[in-house]
């Protein structure tokens, strides 16, 4: 009986030890969880008897746009780019929906479809030029975030729009505590579990900053790149017509700050775009966190300002620490 | 005469650039006469002395194959400090001056930030930059939230901002040095070669003895430096400076230089050509405003416009042989 | 024969690399691949592989013709090719690497995790190696441990020929012998297993037959067991074109303008010892690989050794970067003029005058245009680079000129030390009489020349003495009579060589 407790501390001590090393090696995937718990301590501390379930429920609700969105930038920041078009893309997805959703069952799936379909398009426009004519993914997505960004100003040139109110109701009401966004979130757990586990999964992982090594084991490179930013204008698009069920409202404007806000929560979330390590599992909770931490600076009575200033640094320093780390491993291992 | 031809078949594309500027103000002149006075071309010339001023850090950037998209409100943080400080430190007259330094030396130390970022460690340049510019945003916009509705620029900076020295624009004349100080700085001295060859190759740069990091760190530097400047005179030519006087910029500055020949990769295109693009896009400008297309469809059309640029210099240095 | 390479030819920007080869091999045997640098093989090689395609020629397997466009063809016909730049990628673990891009897999289905993990563990066992778990991080693996994955990754996909191109470049001596065995085993499963490599006392042990490259031409072809190193060695050599080499009048003087004492670099570098004397040419020869490309460098300033020193014309030196190199008097003719000599895209003019580009200056600031023209007019002229000016791009020249242009750019920095890394690799018989008469030329200045090339018979007509190199050390160093083409090669692939009693 002894010698199993023993046995059974010693585990426990082992596996916490395996646990700091494994932590310190990989700080950057364990980081999102880091910043979960310290949020919560502070929103704990700054707004005591705060968090509950309705208010967990409240904040999913509110982080959604944001998860939703950071999915497709994690993958394209897998693959050394960025895509700049998804402020474009829940702009445009944002105000069609918020237009033209006609008030029936059909409808509103109809319409949601479609958005789908457009972000889907509009990801393989992005994709096609960046690899057929070689581009830097910045400038396609730049031009492109400028046609999208102009569409949606011509639908819906001011704030407004007519919400179906059978599909904004029905994505905000509330199955006892629990949100209809709660329900999204396993969906979304379970699509990174398949995604990961496909050839089209690994090889994003395979390519990295390395195409050439890639291609060599004998992966299509451009193919997978085209899917890439395909899964990304999918991803913004259903951050969009999202916007329109929780907002109940279009704005061409909707998608302002997404681009520095995809990127910071993605590498919160562990997106290493210099080691290129990650994982969209825990994006979602990086872009909890970040949702968590705008809000709470909202609360404390600091504005917009500060927390778009907060946002960029926390991106900078983040993405400098990855960068630095990956220099001194590159150094150590001789490569000029 | 091969001397001619071989700089033409060097810089087709920039020639291109100002045939096209110069075909669509012909163009537009015929349907809308007014378009062609001289008064109106003047005010085209300012604006398109500020663009002009502010894509110079831009073309160095991407000639050395990175971008800066921290312009946007680098630009608008040393107009607003400007005014701002001029009233609080109570100047007068032509003190100002000093003030100008000292907005260019801040807007500069932010480029040297982000050449830190980029060159020494590595980082993605759009990430940097861009990170730097929400950072940036993010300070101007605390400091004037203590009430500050707007500034208004000293009444001598102003006059000569929007003043003409025989009959041409003041503005117009700086940007004209500008234009002579850059090309010479790019075509003439050891620095512009050095990033040329760090924007072509920086393995061979740096095999040759080019401290290739400094080179990078310096063209970040004059890119902070050049969008002061350019905030500096936006503020002189309207005489305030507001919050999101930048906005549009991210994209013109880009636009310009990619619209000018430059290759987004960086090794090739020059200030000529950045200039050749800032007109064209001055007039795009004006003809829309002109034909009154509505602000959406003009930035589906500056989109549309700025792939097709990038894909025709692609076209065309592959032809010659580069990477892009 | 089961595999046939029928009259296979390729070219590079006008130079032949492959003329009309034929070459064959069976089921069951483990073929080995020999010849200099630049003979070909590697070449052949990728053609097989999947990495370049044949000008002219044919593949057929089996009785059936071959289609390889691309690294994928490759595979799904049945070749596999463990690479020397490795193709793993360095976030997946093992048994994601070896199962990488599995084509079993329809779309959108998923890996069998721990499938592929049992047969990595499999192959593991079956091919005895142990300190690796099929869940390691391939970045977290040492080098010979992810040259042994790239070889399980070959054999996942069940080849029936597997090319080993050096895969023994990167194994401790322990782990050739273990590859020697696999290589057997392949072939006694039914493979054929061509073999690469530049060790003759591997290819003895190992293989069964041996095909001998020359030149861009299969030299001939031996069964192992019925001919010695000797006989290989004058395959390899066979009768080459004489070049035209100077008259050789040694200028070295006692001085040392280089001196290398125990010079370190990691696993690459491990005590490399040697002097250049002012006025001597000392050839640096060896097959690719045993630390040559280090050295250089290490030596230019582009990497900093681990251990050792460095003394340039008596004083000790630091290198932290080639600036630092170049001010010291080093200069550096690269291995690869494209990627690293030559700004190809850029003219003559921009290209010479880079690495001086802060020494001519008008009014602090401007590039002093006169004496730029000097300098390049001169070059031009001494070297007699022929392009209709100094403007025209660099690309539009040809093999020989560019790598003048190279030469002219190292002279601009008035160097004391050169170090010349294979320049005349890709050059015709003109230009390379040209550069011989130049390396002596320069020598009788007083300067000191470190001379690596892949010609042995450069070595022999060119150098005063020639430091061998193997295994990232000096083997041997050959002076006078010493330097003999066969003593070259015998000291290249670990053999004694044979002094004479007037050789040191």
């Amino acid at each position: 009986m002894e010698k199993q407790a023993e046995k059974r501390s010693f585990d426990v001590k082992a596996t916490l030890q395996n646990g700091l090393t494994y932590s310190r090696k990989n700080f950057d995937q364990v980081l999102p969880f880091i910043l979960l718990v310290v949020v919560l301590v502070l929103i704990s501390i700054v707004q005591p008897g705060a968090i509950s379930g309705k208010w967990l429920a409240n904040k999913i609700d509110g982080a959604m746009v944001l998860i939703l969105a950071s999915m497709g930038q994690s993958l394209v920041m897998l693959m050394y780019g960025t895509d700049l078009s998804i402020a474009g893309i829940i702009c445009l997805t944002n105000t069609l929906s918020a237009l033209f959703m006609p008030n029936t069952p059909f409808g509103v799936i109809g319409t949601i479809l479609a958005m789908c379909l457009l972000g889907v398009v509009a990801g393989i426009f992005n994709g096609f030029i960046i690899t057929r004519f070689k581009m830097q993914p910045f400038i396609v997505t730049l031009a492109t975030w400028s046609i999208f960004d102009g569409l949606a100003l011509y639908f819906l040139p001011r704030d407004g729009g007519n919400v179906a109110p059978l599909y904004s109701n029905f994505m905000m009401q509330r199955i006892g505590i629990l949100p209809i966004s709660v329900f999204i979130l396993p969906l979304l757990i379970l699509m990174w579990s398949w995604l990961k586990r496909t050839r089209f999964g690994v090889a994003i992982f395979a390519i990295g900053r390395n195409e050439t090594a890639a291609h060599n084991s004998g992966i299509n490179v451009n193919m997978v790149k085209l899917k890439v930013y395909a899964f990304s204008g999918l991803f913004a698009a259903l951050a969009g017509t999202y916007r329109t069920a929780y907002v109940a409202s279009g704005s061409p404007t909707a998608g302002d700050g997404y681009v520095l806000l995809t990127c910071c929560a993605a590498v919160l979330g562990g997106i290493n775009v210099a080691s290129g390590r990650g994982s969209l599992h825990r994006t979602i909770v990086g872009a909890f966190v970040l949702q968590l931490i705008t809000d709470l600076l909202v609360f404390c009575g600091l504005s917009t300002y500060w927390t778009s200033l907060i946002q960029g640094a926390l991106l900078i320093i983040v993405v400098a620490t990855n960068s630095g780390l990956d220099l001194l491993r590159k150094k150590r291992n001789l490569e000029v | 005469m091969e001397k001619i031809k071989r700089i033409y078949t060097k810089n087709s594309s920039i020639v291109f650039a100002y045939i096209i500027a110069a075909v669509m103000f012909i163009f537009v002149s015929v349907f809308r006469p007014e378009f062609a006075t001289f008064g109106h071309v003047k005010v085209m010339l300012i604006d398109a002395a500020i663009l002009g001023t502010l894509a110079i850090g831009q073309t160095f950037v991407i000639l050395i194959g990175g971008i800066d998209l921290s312009i946007q409100w680098n630009m608008c943080t040393s107009g607003i400090m400007f005014v701002m400080l001029y009233k609080a430190w109570g100047l007068t007259g032509w003190q100002f001056m000093w003030l100008i330094l000292l907005c260019l030396a801040v807007t500069t130390a932010v480029g040297f930030l982000n050449g830190l970022g980029v060159a020494y460690l590595n980082m993605h340049p759009m990430i940097m930059t861009y990170g730097m510019n929400t950072i940036i945003q993010g300070v101007v916009v605390a400091v004037t939230s203590k009430g500050f509705p707007g500034g208004f620029a000293p009444d001598e900076y102003y006059d000569f901002c929007v003043g003409t020295t025989l009959n041409i624009p003041n503005l117009v004349l700086v940007w004209l040095v500008i234009i002579a100080i850059i090309s010479i700085l790019l075509a003439r001295t050891p620095f512009g070669r050095k990033i040329y060859a760090v924007g072509n190759s920086e393995t061979v740069a740096y095999f040759s003895g080019v401290k290739v990091k400094r080179i990078k760190m310096l063209a970040y530097a004059i890119s902070g430096f050049a969008g002061g400047l350019g905030g500096l005179l936006f503020t002189g030519r309207i005489g305030q400076a507001y919050l999101g006087m930048g906005d549009p910029y991210l994209f013109q500055s880009v636009a310009v230089v990619a619209i000018g020949g430059t290759s987004m990769v960086g090794g090739s295109g020059n200030y000529i050509g950045t200039v050749g693009g800032t007109l064209i896009l001055i007039i795009l400008n004006s003809l829309l405003s002109a034909f009154l297309i509505p602000a959406s469809w003009q930035k589906v059309i500056y989109g549309i416009l700025l792939l097709g640029a990038v894909m025709l210099t692609y076209s065309r240095n592959i032809k010659q042989g580069r990477k892009a | 024969m089961d595999l046939e390479l029928k009259n296979i030819s390729k070219s590079f920007s006008g130079v032949k690399a492959l003329k009309n080869v034929n070459f064959g091999a069976n089921y069951g045997e483990v073929r080995a691949l020999l010849g200099e640098n630049g003979a070909g093989k590697s070449t052949l090689i990728k053609i097989l592989a999947g990495s370049y395609t044949a000008d002219e020629g044919e593949i057929w397997l089996d009785g059936k013709q071959l289609h390889i466009k691309s690294p994928k063809d490759a595979f799904e016909q049945g070749i596999g090719t463990v690479y020397q730049e490795l193709s793993l990628a360095q976030n997946l673990d093992v048994a994601h690497n070896v199962f990488l891009n599995d084509s079993r897999l329809k779309t959108g289905q998923m890996i069998n995790r721990r499938e592929i993990e049992r047969k990595t563990q499999e192959l593991l066992d079956e091919y005895e190696i142990d300190g690796v778990s099929p869940t390691d991080i391939v970045r977290e693996l040492s080098l010979p441990y992810q040259q042994m994955i790239e070889i399980i990754k070959c054999l996942a996909k069940d080849p029936k020929v597997v090319i080993l191109d050096e895969a023994t470049s990167a194994l401790a001596e322990d782990r050739v012998k273990w590859l020697l065995r696999i290589a057997r085993k392949m072939a006694n499963d039914g493979r054929i297993v061509i073999f690469i490599s530049h060790r003759m006392a591997e290819i003895f042990e190992g293989c069964d037959n041996v095909t001998v490259f020359r030149n861009g031409e299969n030299a001939g072809e031996r069964v192992l067991s019925e001919t010695n190193p000797d006989d290989l060695v004058s395959m390899m050599l066979g009768r080459k074109q004489q070049g035209y080499y100077p008259e050789r009048i040694d200028h070295s003087t006692d001085e040392d303008m280089l001196k290398i004492e125990d010079l370190r670099l990691k696993e690459k570098l491990v005590g490399v010892n040697l002097s250049v004397k002012k006025g001597q040419v000392m050839g640096v020869g060896g097959l690719a690989g045993q630390g040559q490309s280090e050295l250089f460098r290490v030596l230019s300033g582009a990497l900093v050794a681990t251990g050792g020193k460095m003394f340039v014309d008596g004083k000790e030196s630091h290198l932290k970067n080639p600036a630092d190199s170049i001010k010291n008097g080093i200069a550096l003719i690269p291995e690869d003029r494209s990627t690293q000599g030559l700004i190809l895209p850029l003219s003559i003019r921009e290209n010479i005058a880079l690495p001086v580009i802060n020494d001519i200056k008008k009014f602090g600031v401007l590039v002093d245009r006169k004496k730029e023209k000097k300098i390049i007019d001169d070059s031009m002229d001494i070297l007699k680079i022929k392009a209709s000016d100094a403007e025209a791009r660099v690309s539009s020249l040809s093999g020989g000129n560019q790598q003048k242009v190279v030469f002219a750019k190292i002279f601009a920095t008035n160097p004391k030390l050169f170090l010349l890394y294979d320049c005349t690799r890709g050059v015709d018989v003109g230009t390379k009489a040209e550069i011989f008469t130049l390396v002596r030329d320069l020598a009788s200045k007083g300067n000191g020349v470190l001379f690596y090339s892949s010609d042995v018979e450069e070595l022999v007509n060119l150098c005063d003495s020639v430091a061998v190199m193997y295994d990232g050390k000096v083997s041997a160093v050959l002076d006078g009579a010493d330097i003999t083409k066969e003593n070259i090669i015998l000291a290249s692939v670990g053999e004694p060589v044979i002094r004479s009693e007037k050789g040191a």
